[in-house]
């Protein structure tokens, strides 16, 4: 972040969550999955939350490329480097939560050793490596003032992008044992979920560290179409949920709506994630501030709606009374963080915070509008 | 002695039989398992069993019994469900392993290497019987107080059960504590090490109600067949295509 003023104190409260955080990293390096509050019948739990947030957040650089090079919006173009660096951050942040919520973390060699091309995790993985790859040679062009080869590369990406967000939808999707998580509505959602939070955290960045009017307000009116488009889905998921036939995934999204967890819900994903950013789009779509604080808006509240897809969606037992046949902690439907994980999500969190903050000062030529760009400069 | 009761021992028989399977060509072999719900007592003694056998910690339970409630009183009865690994033939646990650390073997069982698992927890979640549990590293012990001497304290009672060695695919693995299969996906597996040795599964002998039948699919001769012809047949969850290698009689 250029403005001093702002990033100086923004850089305090990232540290002081990163040495908070530290706690979360050991409990997760040393002793696993063991301290958290993780079941068999509830495996997964905030870290893949935390990792699907950070997954949909790297996708503001799709959002950048299409309307840069498909829709030829050149306005953008001042903010690609800095759409390029968002999205690196959000990859890296991604990829430590998720390592971290493995069994045997020290075994990821076994996706590049011995992968099974029939599991969608793979593929995730190969789209994951090949979205960052990208992003990091595109960082180097963007820095670097190749642009031949950073407008190659964003061409590249933007099929790679949508094979690697629909790929973690689909990922879900075939997992037929849990009726809120299958079906092909999930990949669509998927994709749309990961471009409107990726949009809406570029649009929030270009304003807080660049003060790009004129690509905030584009970013806005994209903002608003991709929420509204969100909405279209998460309706249709809703409604074909509770009238679709299912029993198990009407209840489901009962636990989603009505549970123990259904205030972050409300509060943070429909009301703080959605209806807020909103109305902030609509009545403030001239005006770059109110667009940029509806960005970090949805930003916020997606952890929660990240949280109510992966959660609840285990609740409902894969047999009847499965979940009273053997009495143990770990074998039951209901779950809650420990303070572990909490710490280790405040630790990524901090992280992300941390990497935004320090990228102009590191790497201000992304940051900066590239010779070639001067024509477009306001 | 009336001729519908058995002549001889269901147990005795299955051993027979799995004495006899294991001088076939082991890629000859399909294990396969029928429980007869009729005979189910819900005593959970091959629940016990399978853990005590596999030397599993809490949390982790390869054959739970569920507990069904039916009709309205007076008319009220009670079922009880045996859920052990369903051995399907088309697995959605093994296809989405990323590490290929779960397949099936030539007799037809899903198996693990503990030494491949990276614990992501996918299979857990692909299960439709949720028949898989993952090892979150609990000790029954842990609560227990030190204490010195042979017979009380923590050590002592570790020592007895958890602290060794689990048998586990016939493989010596290190004592409970020192990497794998903590962490990792576990699951019923067909006591494959007491297969090995001409042993059935502990289910299979512990069950007072002899309920639990096992052998060779492939043996027309066997007990199991003859279970698996029965019209009472039925397998759990059909409509998901796995094809369960576990059947109940109704």
């Amino acid at each position: 972040m250029a403005n001093t003023k702002r990033s100086n104190p923004l850089l305090i409260v990232a540290g002081l969550g990163l040495l908070a955080g530290l706690y979360g990293v050991f409990e997760a390096l040393v002793y696993r999955t063991e301290p958290t509050g993780l079941g068999s019948y509830v495996p997964w739990g905030l870290g893949v939350a935390l990792y699907l947030l950070f997954l949909g957040l790297s996708a503001g650089g799709l959002v950048i490329s299409i309307m840069l090079y498909v829709f030829g919006m050149k306005e953008l173009d001042r903010i690609s480097g800095l759409a390029t660096y968002a999205t690196l951050v959000a990859e890296v942040c991604a990829g430590i939560a998720i390592a971290l919520d493995l069994g045997h973390w020290e075994r990821m060699y076994r996706f590049a050793f011995t992968p099974s091309f029939s599991s969608p995790m793979v593929w995730m993985f190969v789209f994951f490596n090949a979205v960052l790859v990208i992003y990091l040679l595109k960082a180097w062009a963007v820095h670097s003032g190749n642009k031949g080869a950073s407008k190659f590369l964003s061409i590249a990406h933007i099929p790679v992008s949508f094979l690697f967000y629909g790929t973690n939808g689909y990922f879900f999707s075939i997992l037929t044992s849990h009726a809120a998580w299958s079906g092909p509505v999930i990949v669509v959602w998927f994709v749309l979920a990961a471009m409107l939070s990726g949009a809406a955290l570029v649009m929030a960045l270009a304003w807080f560290c660049q003060e790009e009017k004129e690509a905030t307000v584009i970013l806005g009116k994209t903002t608003l179409f991709l929420a509204i488009c969100f909405l279209i889905v998460e309706w249709l998921y809703v409604s074909t949920g509770f009238r679709g036939g299912r029993p198990d995934m009407a209840l489901a999204l009962t636990h989603m709506l009505t549970g123990k967890a259904s205030w972050s819900v409300w509060l943070f994903h429909a009301g703080l994630g959605l209806a807020l950013p909103l109305l902030l789009l609509i009545w403030g779509r001239n005006a770059p501030a109110p667009l940029a604080w509806a960005g970090l808006c949805i930003v916020a509240g997606f952890l929660a709606y990240r949280y109510a897809f992966v959660v609840p969606a285990q609740s409902v037992p894969m047999l009847p009374g499965l979940d009273k046949a053997w009495q143990d902690p770990r074998l039951t439907l209901a779950y809650v963080p420990t303070l572990g994980e909490w710490l280790l999500t405040l630790w990524v969190f901090s992280l992300g915070l941390a990497g935004v903050v320090v990228g102009p000062r590191l790497f201000p030529r992304l940051f900066s509008r590239p010779a070639w760009l001067q024509p477009l400069a306001r | 002695m009336s001729p519908s009761l058995p002549s001889e021992d269901p147990l005795v028989r299955m051993h027979r039989e799995l004495a006899r399977a294991l001088t076939r060509d082991p890629d000859k072999v399909k294990w396969v398992m029928a429980i007869d719900l009729a005979r189910c007592i819900g005593c959970h003694a091959c629940a016990v069993a399978c853990v005590s056998e596999n030397k599993l910690p809490p949390g982790v339970v390869y054959r739970p019994v569920m507990e069904e409630e039916i009709g309205v009183y007076p008319n009220v009865r009670r079922r009880f469900l045996p859920r052990p690994c369903m051995q399907c033939e088309n697995p959605p646990c093994v296809a989405v392993c990323p590490v290929t650390a779960t397949w099936k073997n030539k007799q037809g069982v899903t198996v693990i290497d503990y030494d491949r698992c990276i614990g992501c927890r996918y299979c857990l979640t692909a299960c439709p019987y949720g028949a898989r549990c993952s090892d979150f590293a609990g000790f029954y012990t842990n609560a227990t107080a030190e204490a010195d001497g042979l017979i009380l304290g923590r050590k002592a009672a570790a020592t007895g059960y958890e602290d060794a060695a689990a048998p586990e695919y016939g493989k010596a693995w290190p004592p409970r504590g020192h990497g794998s299969p903590i962490g990792n996906a576990r699951k019923c597996h067909f006591c494959q090490h007491r297969l090995a040795v001409g042993q059935l599964p502990s289910c299979v002998t512990s069950c007072i109600g002899r309920a639990t039948v096992f052998g060779d699919a492939n043996d027309p001769a066997s007990y199991v067949r003859e279970c698996m012809g029965s019209p009472r047949v039925f397998r759990l969850k059909e409509e998901q295509g796995t094809q369960p290698n576990v059947c109940y009689l109704a």
